[in-house]
């Protein structure tokens, strides 16, 4: 490994643990907006700037190394997707699907945030 | 290698920055598509990574941009993962596609692929700056569709600051490579033809400030 490699490495581990240590947060602002857009459904602007930031923790979740939260991600950009063309007529499945696909994000958010913290506390004791 | 980042996700961005400069790359980065043509033609990259969900200008419009100015290799990294989106990136133009979540390695790895077939592809003839191409086998000089009538000299002077744009030539380096049977040369002479090519460049061209006179030091093509 070159001295490049060593220094990239300890950089990636930085962000991966800067992002983890953000994602519960990153994800409650995604439910709170969620939650907002679904009493104001006709709000097109609040839906693409949900739609918007979900897209992005879809990249950045694997792009991290949190590969469960870009499919997670992905699950609620589909469904999103879906709620788009007529939301009024959304089957109760349909969202369902949507909260079920939270839930899961942010049990992600969660588990990943407290692996890093706990690696965080070991690397610190040792 | 200069290389412009265009990406509104910041901990992407930051991610992109840390790899780049770590492998010893200058990097200019922007968060919107508007930034990001602006640093685009501001600072002449020699590789750009597109996002295409962009505030302002979408990574669309940013490549079509791109491309009506020039061939810079573009790699869009987008969380895009639709075959049509991945056949309209590449059909407008773009290098490489590659679906975010993505492996910094196998971007590494992409992106030097791109770089040894532009080598291979090279054609050692013709040199092109930014605009200006210089094909050396019919001693001809060209801005988009504008030809420019230069002498020898000035040929001669500006195919050696193209040779390596950006890198500063003292008047010593160029009166050598002028004037190489004739010591009489001197700084004077090298100003004027330095003066000659810059006017036929801003005027015929429409290039502004071609070549920067770095005082003290010589004088530098800019890309």
């Amino acid at each position: 490994m070159t001295t490049a490699d060593e220094e990239y490495s300890r950089e990636f581990a930085r962000l991966s643990a800067t992002f983890a240590a953000q994602l519960p947060r990153q994800v409650q602002v995604l439910s709170d907006d969620l939650d907002a857009w679904l009493l104001a459904p006709g709000d097109m602007a609040r839906l693409d700037t949900l739609s918007h930031k979900v897209h992005q923790l879809k990249g950045a979740g694997g792009t991290f190394g949190c590969s469960g939260v870009s499919d997670a991600a992905r699950a609620v950009e589909q469904y999103l997707a879906e709620l788009r063309g007529d939301v009024s007529n959304a089957s109760a499945s349909a969202m369902d699907q949507i909260e079920a696909a939270m839930e899961t994000l942010r049990g992600e958010a969660n588990r990943i945030s407290a692996e890093s913290a706990q690696g965080g506390q070991r690397r610190l004791q040792t | 290698m200069k290389v412009l980042l265009i990406e509104d996700d910041e901990q992407i961005l930051e991610l992109l920055k840390a790899y780049f400069e770590t492998k010893g790359h200058l990097v200019t980065a922007a968060g919107d598509g508007v930034d990001g043509l602006t640093q685009f033609n501001a600072e002449k990259p020699e590789l750009v990574l597109l996002d295409i969900g962009l505030p302002r200008l979408d990574g669309w419009e940013v490549l079509g941009a791109i491309r009506a100015a020039n061939a810079v290799p573009v790699v869009l990294l987008t969380a895009l993962d639709d075959t049509e989106s991945v056949v309209k990136g590449l059909a407008m133009g773009a290098d490489d596609y590659l679906i975010k979540p993505f492996d910094i390695r196998e971007l590494d790895a992409r992106i030097q692929a791109i770089m040894r077939r532009l080598e291979k592809n090279a054609d050692p003839s013709s040199i092109q700056v930014g605009r200006i191409r210089i094909d050396d086998r019919s001693k001809s000089v060209t801005v988009g569709k504008t030809i420019l009538a230069l002498s020898p000299k000035e040929y001669s002077l500006l195919q050696l600051l193209a040779s390596e744009p950006g890198r500063v030539f003292s008047s010593e380096e160029i009166i050598a490579h002028l004037w190489p049977d004739n010591s009489r040369a001197a700084a004077t002479d090298v100003k004027q033809y330095i003066h000659l090519v810059r006017s036929k460049l801003e005027k015929k061209a429409r290039i502004s400030d071609p070549i920067e006179n770095i005082k003290g030091f010589g004088y530098r093509l800019i890309g």
